[in-house]
């Protein structure tokens, strides 16, 4: 979900937590504790990077964006979810019959 | 006004580092913006966003937070106020958090946390036990200063070993060529009975030379102890008692020294207390009472045994002088005593071996039951550490929905392996705590005897360093061991995987499935080896039973008399004797009544080691031989047979010439190829004796034993002070006990007459070592089977309810349910048929250790390993028929359903 949050543009902390608030509808929600050491994993696997980014008028503000193995990795993983909702959907669909 | 988060942050948590306390700084003011923006208060704002810092347990653990600055970060400005968390620091704290989860986890599920919290206190609590029984039998040292400076001394030939009894002369002799290099005192004990004006007692009693205490080491309590002049003949009556004594019979009164206690019937003044924790140098004993030597009983009627170099009763003690090693004593000992010792064996030598334990006469016998003990229970705890690593197994398959959403998170497998294993560890922490104080306490209660078997050992067993390292020890490797299982079963798990709780597919099931399997197979494996130990211990025990000892063990009872007790000389001792026999005889129904110094089958007795060529018919080898005074009847009351001559009789009274009846063993070896009634036996130039008589061959110390030679002689020629009164009578076994104890209350009303027993009894008494190994293994091997029979039933279980859904959907198809079952057995017979043959092949291999403890049965006993197996085999197929027979009542529309 935060490989799927980055994918299009980097973000900061913040922004990711929003992004993922918001396309979840609300669903889940990261705490500040939480996220932060995640993102520090994901970095420490490879999977994002993360720069300091200093733009006029704005604070100085870390901003994370995915690296080739994490849009590989964000790839599988969507491709297993796939799967996983056809999956269920023919068990579904069994089931009714 | 905006608050400055970033100054808050860094006050809050000042080991973040400067950018992730930044970074978490702007998080925290754009949650403080969103909240203005959205219409809160400044104060409601601030309080959102400071709850967002509430529980940063997480954050202050994460090495890129605290550890190190990211690339590319500004540097490091001086004066900088924040501080850095090392690695290690980290670490901590994970620990810390994975204990308090741990704690959480196993809160919330208490009855799971008892039951293994409870198996863990038994598997290991077993195990301290026996530890705390070795280390107090055989491991610890005595209580004294510098125990690894006392050596056991005894002469040593290569034909028939350690000696260790010498004379008193050869002591004083020894004492004296080893002084430069070695104290050396003399002890023996013994039972006596004390008594004050308001209390009696039977206490163990050591009678030593007045040295011991001084090359011991020990220093009284109170009182000044033995002086030099007091084991000398003549001497007046000292004793010196324990603390126990002090404290029980004279109160801990300070005026102690100087009062007077009856030993034995003889008044002795008290001349020091020992040191509280001294309970005498005979490992196994506690003794309660110190005297001189030459208040030994014996010596009280004969003082000239003081002087005689041919009786060998008492044992030596040294105490090396600094500087000085054993090997020196040894040469210095050798070389001086050989003369004295009148020994023309050139490989006589004398030896000084480490005692830092003590004397372990008494608890020799122990060190191999007591090993094999530990082996045992230490195969229980593997038992016990493969089930419960199952349990683990399975509940960590039911968390494996929780440890995806981690993983997929973030958290990488190995710190959810560290959390796993530390879980383990708080259990088997409170394990382990439940084991010290139960395995000390069943080891206490556990009455552990000697080799003589007649009295139970006195051993302190108390929780000391050593035990609770062991215990710490073997919680440790415990809990990896099974920590390590769930641990290993954890793989990098996805997110479509995590959500497929309960489905039946995926490899992580196989991979838990192969390893509760593997887990399974061990549980078998060695399940069997301990049935085929208990198999083998009682095949040993039905063999030793059947041994016949050639005499009659029915109809005929047996007492002990202790004439010393009533303070009798052997005048008295005499009269005594006849009249109790004189009384039995004369009773109706009684066939026999006499009295042995010993009977047969009875650890312990009077034994006589000659050089060869000292008996005159000579054997050009040493020789060994028990003698045994008994008076005329001996043999009918035992229905031994006399198999030549004739049974001692009125008229060898000690006046007339010396006779001897010998065994068959010993006419063999004396006289080949003659009856050697009538032919003298000669010992030495001055002892000779007739033989008038030969006996069938009995067993006289153990039903085990070898063959060996005997000698009885008249109880009226060689007189002993305590014997045992043998009836043999078709009366009713109370009646003939009656009428015993009438005998002896007729001749003394105030003898006590004690340890009454028949010959079965007293034969079965021997065995009790024997019965008691045989007991402990099959129980423990009962334990065990349960065990495996349960391993086998929880795992069949799983696989059952795992697989509901799969077998609901066959039996929906139409397959017969016999099939279903059919199958699951031959999963379960296919793992038990593998540990079986696992099993064997370790059986096989470990029990030729313990060939030296059984008795006419091979290690390898076809019988034995093939019950077990089969034992085995019928337990685990029913462990798996029952579950599997649940499955076929499986609805299968339920079953598919299901999750």
């Amino acid at each position: 979900m935060v490989l799927a949050a980055i994918e299009d543009a980097p973000r900061h902390g913040y922004d990711i937590a929003r992004e993922i608030d918001s396309r979840s509808a609300g669903v889940l929600r990261f705490h500040v504790a939480s996220l932060y050491p995640m993102l520090y994993r994901l970095e420490r696997r490879g999977w994002i990077t993360g720069r300091w980014v200093e733009r006029a008028g704005h604070r100085r503000r870390r901003y994370y964006r995915l690296t080739p193995e994490g849009r590989r990795t964000l790839a599988a993983q969507r491709a297993e979810w796939r799967d996983l909702i056809a999956a269920l959907t023919r068990a579904a669909g069994l089931e009714s019959a | 006004m905006r608050p400055n988060f970033h100054e808050l942050v860094r006050k809050r948590l000042p080991q973040l580092t400067r950018e992730t306390a930044h970074e978490i700084a702007d998080h925290l003011g754009d949650l403080y913006d969103d909240a203005l923006r959205a219409g809160a208060a400044h104060r409601d704002a601030v309080a959102a966003a400071l709850s967002a810092l509430s529980d940063h347990a997480a954050l202050i653990a994460d090495p890129t937070a605290v550890g190190r600055l990211p690339s590319g970060a500004a540097p490091w400005q001086p004066g900088q106020s924040v501080t850095r968390s090392s690695r290690g620091g980290a670490m901590l704290v994970n620990l810390q958090r994975d204990v308090r989860y741990a704690v959480r986890m196993l809160r919330r599920q208490p009855g799971f946390a008892a039951v293994m919290i409870l198996t863990l206190t038994l598997g290991i609590g077993v195990n301290v036990a026996v530890f705390s029984m070795m280390r107090a039998a055989l491991l610890a040292s005595l209580p004294l200063p510098d125990p690894d400076r006392l050596v056991a001394i005894a002469s040593w030939t290569p034909q028939s070993g350690a000696h260790t009894d010498f004379s008193y002369p050869l002591y004083v002799d020894a004492r004296d060529a080893a002084s430069g290099l070695a104290g050396i005192a003399g002890y023996l004990s013994d039972a006596v009975g004390i008594a004050t004006a308001d209390q009696r007692e039977r206490v163990v009693a050591e009678f030593t030379t007045s040295n011991y205490f001084d090359v011991l080491g020990v220093r009284m309590q109170a009182g000044p102890g033995f002086t030099g002049a007091d084991e000398r003949r003549g001497a007046a009556l000292v004793a010196v008692i324990s603390d126990r004594i002090w404290r029980s019979a004279f109160a801990s009164s300070e005026d102690v020294v100087g009062r007077t206690l009856s030993v034995d019937g003889q008044a002795c003044t008290i001349v020091g207390v020992a040191p509280p924790g001294f309970t005498g140098f005979v490992r196994g004993e506690r003794a309660d009472l110190w005297v001189p030597l030459n208040q030994f009983f014996p010596l009280r009627h004969r003082p000239d045994m003081l002087d005689r170099r041919n009786t060998s009763w008492m044992s030596l003690v040294g105490r090396l002088r600094d500087g000085a090693s054993p090997s020196q004593l040894e040469a210095a000992l050798t070389s001086a005593l050989r003369g004295a010792a009148a020994e023309n064996n050139a490989e006589w030598r004398m030896r000084a071996t480490p005692a830092s334990g003590g004397d372990t006469s008494l608890v020799e016998g122990l060190d191999r039951p007591l090993q094999l003990l530990m082996g045992v229970v230490a195969l229980i705890l593997v038992i016990m550490a493969a089930n419960l690593a199952n349990l683990l197994l399975a509940r960590s398959y039911a968390r494996q929905a929780e440890m995806a959403v981690r993983q997929s998170l973030g958290a990488s497998r190995v710190r959810l392996a560290q959390q796993l294993i530390v879980e383990a560890l708080v259990l088997a922490t409170a394990g382990a705590l439940g084991a010290v104080l139960a395995g000390t306490w069943v080891a206490r209660a556990f009455e552990v005897r000697s080799a003589f078997g007649s009295t139970a050992l006195s051993l302190s067993i108390r929780p000391d360093w050593a035990v609770v390292a062991f215990t710490a020890l073997v919680s440790l490797v415990t809990a990896l061991a099974i920590g390590v299982a769930p641990a290993l079963g954890l793989r990098r798990v996805t997110a479509t995987e995590a959500l497929k709780a309960g489905g039946d597919m995926g490899r992580v099931v196989v991979t838990r499935a192969r390893l509760r399997g593997a887990l399974t197979i061990v549980q078998i494996a060695v399940s069997l080896i301990l049935v085929v130990g208990a198999g083998l211990f009682l095949r040993s025990l039905s063999k030793i039973r059947a041994v016949d000892p050639s005499m009659a063990t029915d109809r005929t009872i047996a007492a002990t008399l202790n004439t010393t007790l009533r303070g009798y000389d052997e005048a008295r001792a005499r009269q005594f004797y006849s009249a109790v026999l004189g009384t039995m005889s004369a009773q109706p129904g009684v066939e026999s009544a006499a009295l042995a110094f010993v009977l047969p089958v009875t650890a312990g007795g009077m034994r006589t080691n000659l050089r060869a060529g000292s008996t005159t018919p000579p054997v050009d080898a040493p020789i060994e031989f028990d003698m045994v005074p008994v008076s005329p009847g001996f043999f009918r009351a035992t229905a031994l047979p006399l198999l030549h001559g004739r049974d001692f009789s009125a008229a060898d009274s000690d006046t007339a010439p010396r006779v001897i009846v010998i065994n068959e063993r010993m006419a063999s070896r004396f006289w080949p190829s003659r009856d050697p009634v009538g032919e003298m036996f000669k010992i030495g130039g001055d002892e000779s004796y007739t033989v008038v008589g030969v006996a069938r061959d009995t067993k006289y110390r153990s039903l085990r034993e070898a063959p060996r030679m005997t000698m009885y002689l008249p109880l009226s020629q060689f007189h002993e002070s305590s014997v045992n009164l043998v009836v043999r009578s078709s009366l009713p076994v109370d009646v003939t006990i009656a009428a015993m104890r009438e005998a002896v209350r007729r001749a003394d009303p105030a003898m006590p007459i004690y340890n009454v027993r028949t010959m079965a009894e007293h034969v079965d008494r021997s065995l009790y070592l024997d019965r008691l190994r045989a007991r402990l293994i099959s129980t423990l091997a009962l334990l065990a089977l349960a065990l495996g029979a349960v391993g086998i039933y929880g795992v069949v279980s799983y696989t059952v309810a795992q697989r509901t859904r799969e077998i609901g959907i066959r039996l929906a198809l139409g397959a017969e349910p016999s099939r279903i079952v059919a199958l699951l057995v031959a999963g379960g017979a296919r793992l038990a048929i593998a540990g079986i043959a696992i099993g064997t092949g370790l059986s096989v291999w470990l029990a030729r250790g313990l060939a030296a403890q059984l008795y006419g049965v091979t290690p390898a006993d076809p019988i034995v390993i093939a019950g077990a197996a089969l034992l085995l085999f019928t337990v685990a197929v029913l462990a798996t028929y029952l579950p599997a027979r649940r499955a076929t009542r499986i609805d299968p529309m339920l079953a598919v359903r299901s999750e």
